[in-house]
């Protein structure tokens, strides 16, 4: 416990901090509606008044990549959270059950990385989707099925590791059924494990909904999203790099600092199960 | 895990990268050019260069014509690989009564075969490989003269016998079939083809069948043995069912291999966006050395068509000589290339296109479609109600999204203000053309006071519809700037969903009426005779998917007056008779507001230096050449390149 997270662990979390907060609370916020197009100031480099600059069409880059950072956390969130559910219950019974189950869970889970989630998502939203504005659904669908097996891996592997701790034979000796044993003994265990790792899960989350965007499959335009704001901005990257780089540069900060957190809680955890 | 963060980091790198891309092209605004009239090229010059000042006057007056007038004194070059960034592929490749030809599909069509007629520099069109045209004196009857001596690729003749085969197949298509309106019967005999109306065609025959789509001309022996030939499957088919069958059992051949009759020949064709079409020189051509003419042509040993459509990729692909040259409608980047002297940059607006966004009308009944299919009962529009809650079915809608579009604004910030906003079908210098047709000008009151009225019309509040585009970023980016302004006068009272859709189904989903509105780009042509197809009454087929119908009338409007307009337009030879028609055409337009206008295009044709006579062919027998760029589609068979070695 004496171990430190360090300055930048705390300035990784104050940043992402930041932006939540500024993306939940965009409309209370002093800054430009990201639909309002200000005339005569179409490719215009970042000013006082639009301090990342304005985009191909006039609207301010600035609060557009506030209004971005909704698509991209809401999206990349709800994605973490319920594939944590699925993913981390499926990865607790494989992990503690054994045998049989875990032999064909681990199976599926394992056939079901091999696909790749670009294809998943384009051949989702060919079958399933006749409207973009459903697609933020097929988008979260997409993401859960992707993130379920690498999170149940990772439970599986800790639930493995603390299945046959002391701790939990004797629960099971004392009569705790296995729904106490796995929720009560187990999941506080490999929680600190789950929580880091979800939180690379949802940096990945953020990066693929940026190339789908960037694809112009994301959510429909207008609402603006990073992936669809870099994708946008390259037509006038030789005149107005601003466009593409101040979002990039966002969603590139955002990235970091969600993997670098994950990484830093995993560091920061392990000893501490290491003296368990 | 390691790795899963390792992934994550470089993806995002890799975004940022591939923002960067391109970023090394050239600040917009270099000055100068070393240029001829309607061409920059070769050596930088001053900013107030006179040509490149000509160059402005000529595009702002509407009559930049893309000739390339650069010294050619050092004479033409055989030899060469040719490669051609194109904008788009072709739906329902390459036969000519079924391709969706547009710009990118007339490009290729001008390279693997040729047409009936040209449009000559002066913006007349005259017989190509039709010879002569001789009317009877009550224009009932028409007899073409074909020039004799020209072969397809696979060795067979052109004969009246053959132009008619091609011809026939168009009008008994069910897609093309209605452009031949009051032609009873076309045959050959042969090196004569024979047209008999029953109405006078007194501006000449066959308004479908002339520079483009049915005018291409391809060997009968191959369309013969297509599975989609209109005698085999068209309910419009001369055949019996017996035969019908018998001729789909033996149809075989592929469509996407033509075999044509121009400079070069098909070699092979891979569908979708980064791919292209290949044809290689054609030792046969009529006008090569083993021809008729006498002439030399084509110059280049082949010719490669690559499919890019994203601007951005298209743009990078010449700068980065993956591309000999390109073409493009996008005004923006065309103003990053203008005074460039690293490029050759043709722009050409006359008789060219106009973008609008055209809105779905299918409602009622049509009678005059009920007419030419001989029917007695109406035909109804929409007879499972797909379109009842289109708001834009109401002319009150349609006014006030009219009343709320600032064009100037759009052509200015989205455009470089090279182009002019549209305020109908025919762009300055076009029969038709009007100062004031009528349409609604940007007006934020007036488009209130007709939104209220769309309200109550339509029973919509919020007024709701759905904006198809194509999923190219600057045009998604464009119908927003659109729907921005709706939005600043109508307020959350209007809900419109921007739907981008892939460049390869768009134009298929406004054939079918699958739509609510949809910008598109097109109308473009030499004479209103050319888009009488896309407006009368009995192009607009009902949207019926139990009967699925391709309708070129896409709005599916049915209006009276452009009806009785185009009666005149195309069976009257009075020049000032045509012109008023024409004029008509468009008043009515701006009456109803059958289509949304926004700009006129201008077409650029950017190559890099090496490549020569972009644009110059001759016409044989004639002093005058063919026209430089016709809405954005040229000649290829008289490019060369400097020493006969492009570099694509």
């Amino acid at each position: 416990m004496g171990r430190r997270l360090g300055f930048f662990f705390w300035l990784a979390v104050a940043y992402l901090a930041v932006l939540a907060v500024a993306a939940v609370f965009a409309d209370v916020l002093p800054i430009k509606d990201p639909a309002d197009t200000f005339a005569g100031t179409s490719k215009q480099g970042p000013s006082l008044s639009h301090w990342f600059g304005n985009d191909g069409v006039g609207r301010d880059v600035f609060s557009r990549v506030i209004y971005g950072a909704q698509v991209s956390l809401v999206i990349s969130t709800v994605g973490t959270v319920l594939a944590l559910v699925i993913g981390g219950l499926l990865g607790m019974v494989s992990g503690y059950y054994s045998g049989r189950v875990d032999r064909w869970l681990t199976a599926t889970l394992n056939a079901s990385l091999v696909i790749p989630p670009l294809i998943l998502f384009l051949a989702l939203v060919l079958f399933l989707d006749s409207e973009a504005k459903r697609r933020i659904f097929i988008l979260v669908f997409t993401f859960v099925l992707l993130s379920i097996a690498p999170i149940a891996r990772v439970v599986r592997a800790a639930t493995l590791s603390c299945a046959n701790q002391d701790y939990v034979l004797a629960a099971r000796t004392l009569g705790a059924r296995d729904g106490r044993v796995l929720f009560r003994e187990v999941l506080p265990n490999v929680a600190p494990s789950l929580v880091s790792y979800s939180l690379i899960i949802m940096a990945g989350l953020i990066v693929v909904e940026g190339a789908v965007a960037f694809l112009g499959l994301s959510v429909p335009p207008p609402t603006p999203t990073w992936g669809d704001m870099i994708n946008k901005g390259r037509t006038n990257l030789d005149v107005a790099a601003h466009i593409s780089l101040m979002p990039a540069i966002v969603m590139f900060v955002t990235v970091l600092a969600l993997n670098f957190v994950g990484d830093r809680l995993q560091q920061y955890f392990e000893p501490r199960e290491a003296v368990l | 895990m390691a790795r899963a963060r390792l992934v994550a980091v470089a993806a995002a790198f890799a975004l940022i990268a591939v923002a960067c891309a391109g970023s090394d092209s050239p600040v917009e605004g270099d000055p100068g050019a070393d240029a001829g009239v309607e061409s920059t090229a070769g050596t930088a010059a001053a900013p107030d260069d006179p040509a490149t000042e000509e160059i402005v006057a000529a595009r702002e007056a509407g009559e930049a014509t893309g000739e390339d007038v650069r010294d050619d004194s050092t004479g033409p070059v055989h030899g060469g690989r040719l490669v051609y960034g194109i904008e788009a592929d072709t739906a329902n490749p390459f036969a000519p009564y079924a391709a969706l030809c547009a710009i990118s599909c007339r490009m290729i069509m001008r390279a693997i075969t040729e047409s009936m007629y040209v449009t000559d520099a002066k913006g007349d069109i005259v017989p190509y490989l039709v010879e002569s045209e001789t009317p009877s004196e009550d224009f009932l009857m028409w007899t073409l003269k074909v020039r004799d001596g020209i072969t397809f690729h696979d060795g067979t003749p052109l004969t009246g016998e053959a132009m008619a085969y091609n011809i026939n197949l168009c009008r008994f298509s069910q897609q093309i079939g209605p452009g031949y309106l009051g032609i009873e019967d076309v045959w050959g005999e042969g090196q004569y083809l024979y047209y008999e109306t029953s109405i006078p065609f007194a501006t000449g025959p066959g308004p479908a069948s002339r520079e483009n789509g049915c005018g291409f001309m391809f060997s009968p022996a191959w369309l013969e043995t297509l599975p989609n030939n209109p005698l085999y499957s068209s309910p419009f088919s001369p055949l019996s069912a017996d035969e019908r069958a018998a001729g789909l059992a033996s149809a075989t051949g592929d469509p996407s291999a033509p075999v044509g009759l121009g400079a070069f020949r098909f070699v092979e064709y891979t569908p979708g966006n980064g791919n292209s079409f290949i044809a290689e020189r054609n030792p046969d051509y009529w006008r090569g050395p083993n021809g008729i003419t006498g002439e030399n042509l084509p110059y280049l040993d082949e010719i490669e068509f690559v499919v890019a459509a994203d601007i951005t990729g298209r743009s990078n692909g010449l700068r980065g000589g993956q591309f000999d040259l390109m073409h493009t409608s996008n005004a923006d980047e065309i103003a990053k290339y203008e005074r460039d002297p690293d490029f050759v940059t043709l722009q050409a607006n006359d008789f060219g296109e106009t973008n609008f966004n055209v809105m779905n009308v299918a409602a009622g009944v049509n009678p005059v479609l009920s007419e030419v299919r001989g029917l007695d009962e109406p035909i109804e529009m929409d007879p499972l109600g797909l379109n009842a809650s289109n708001p834009l079915v109401h002319l009150s809608c349609r006014k006030a999204l009219a009343h709320a579009f600032d064009g100037e604004r759009f052509v200015e910030e989205r455009l470089g203000g090279l182009v002019r906003p549209a305020n109908g079908p025919f762009p300055p210098g076009s029969m038709g053309y009007l100062e004031d047709s009528g349409y609604p000008t940007y007006d934020p009151e007036a488009a209130a006071a007709a939104f209220e009225q769309c309200k109550t019309d339509s029973g919509q509040n919020p007024v709701t519809f759905g904006f198809n585009t194509t999923n190219d970023p600057f045009n998604v980016e464009s119908n927003e700037l659109v729907l921005a302004m709706w939005t600043d006068v109508f307020g959350d009272e209007l809900a419109v969903t921007i739907q981008p859709i892939e460049q390869g189904q768009y134009f298929g989903l406004a054939l079918a009426g699958i739509f609510e509105m949809m910008a598109l780009r097109a109308y473009g042509g030499v004479d209103p005779i050319e888009l009488w197809l896309w407006w009368n009454s009995a192009t607009a087929l009902p949207i019926d998917p139990r009967v699925p119908e391709l309708a070129f009338n896409v709005g599916r409007f049915t209006d009276p007056a452009i009806d009785a307009a185009y009666d005149v337009i195309r069976h009257n030879p009075d020049p000032e008779a045509r012109r008023e028609a024409a004029e008509e055409v468009n008043r009515a337009f701006g009456r109803n507001v059958w289509n949304l206008w926004t700009h006129w295009t201008l077409w650029g044709v950017i190559a890099n230096p090496w490549v020569r006579n972009i644009t110059d062919l001759p016409i044989p027998g004639s002093d005058v050449g063919a026209f430089a760029v016709n809405a954005g589609a040229h000649h290829v068979a008289q490019i060369w390149c400097t020493d006969g070695d492009c570099q694509g």
